[in-house]
């Protein structure tokens, strides 16, 4: 006998369960709900505050591209190369060499009987090479006295001495001079 | 269990497994955007600061530079070779030293890679006295670009009776 509502003690039909049945006073079914509707919410709340931050972003950027655009690079590298001289001037300078000094000073050692005829001076080495005549044996020796008595002579040595047929006497050696106080300017104590 | 529990707490797992990820990630996405704002605005405010510095720089630099002093101070080491410069004033050098100028090179020396500068070497080749040796060496030392000399060579030239100098000497400039 089909069915026709009612309640019935011993069904006959199965009756097919609605949605509503499984939602109504479910209250697990509701916290799914608002907890969705929750996290709609909160979703297009940050979205506008995204789309808000991008429209700052954006700004910023347009301002660094200005300011890029603006920059006068010319002007910038002549600042890098004034920083890049300042730099290497203090070294330069401190280091520069005055061999105008260094020849003075020889021009005091040397002795009035004695003609350099060739002279090779070496900053690296810290060298002076020579060949020098003079009248006598006694001249040489007086020379080669001077030398060693000069500061910023640190030692010589004395290749050859030899008397030439026209009486004369030729010596040649090496002057290892004291490159710094002979080259460098000396600054005065403060 | 009863099947209307388990329909709702199915929902609720849901509900979790779909929209927590989203909002998570649209949390994060957030918080990324508002760190590259503050990032940029950091960025802007630093470029401000220099560019405005680099301008005052720049007008303190010209003003320093307008004098004699400053102008001495730009060739001492130059941005470039100027060899040709160089050249010229080696001749005038030698000129006003009385030093006759047989022959001039120049070449670029492969110095040290920590160097922060290239170095340009000269070899002159002169004749002339003993005094004009030294005035052309004084005149050197005083020469506004920074000049060393590392050698000199002198010997006596017998047919002539003048001296003969060989005069290696270093020059710089930015690299």
């Amino acid at each position: 006998m089909p069915y026709k509502g009612g309640v019935q003690l011993l069904p006959e039909t199965q009756r097919r369960p609605t949605l509503a049945s499984y939602t109504s006073g479910n209250s697990y079914f509701y916290a799914a709900v608002v907890l969705a509707v929750g996290f709609l919410v909160i979703s297009a709340i940050l979205a506008g505050y995204r789309a808000n931050l991008r429209d700052k972003i954006d700004a910023i950027d347009g301002q660094i591209s200005t300011s890029e655009s603006a920059r006068n690079k010319q002007q910038e590298q002549q600042l890098i190369d004034a920083s890049k001289q300042s730099r290497i001037m203090k070294d330069l300078l401190a280091n520069k060499l005055y061999w105008s000094q260094a020849l003075a000073r020889m021009q005091q050692m040397m002795q009035s009987a004695v003609t350099l005829t060739q002279m090779e001076a070496t900053a690296t080495k810290g060298t002076i090479s020579f060949r020098a005549t003079t009248d006598s044996y006694a001249s040489v020796a007086r020379q080669l006295a001077a030398f060693v008595a000069a500061t910023g002579v640190n030692d010589i040595s004395i290749k050859t001495i030899k008397a030439t047929s026209q009486g004369t006497v030729e010596f040649d050696g090496d002057l290892l001079i004291d490159t710094k106080s002979m080259l460098t300017k000396q600054q005065p104590k403060k | 269990m009863n099947p209307k529990n388990i329909f709702g707490a199915f929902t609720l797992a849901i509900a979790l497994f779909f929209f927590w990820p989203a909002v998570y990630g649209s949390w994060q996405e957030t918080q990324a955007m508002r760190s590259a704002l503050s990032e940029r605005q950091q960025l802007l405010e630093r470029r401000t600061i220099i560019l405005t510095n680099a301008g005052q720089e720049y007008t303190k630099y010209q003003a320093a530079i307008s004098g004699d002093t400053g102008r001495n101070f730009v060739q001492l080491v130059p941005v470039k070779k100027n060899t040709a410069e160089l050249v010229s004033a080696m001749q005038d050098i030698a000129q006003n030293a009385g030093v006759q100028l047989a022959q001039v090179q120049i070449a670029e020396a492969k110095g040290k890679d920590t160097d922060p500068y290239k170095t340009l070497s000269l070899s002159l080749e002169m004749s002339g006295s003993y005094p004009s040796l030294r005035s052309f060496l004084t005149n050197l030392e005083q020469y506004v670009r920074i000049l060393n000399v590392g050698s000199i060579q002198v010997s006596a030239d017998r047919t002539t009776g003048q001296l003969r100098y060989s005069i290696k000497a270093d020059s710089y400039f930015l690299k």
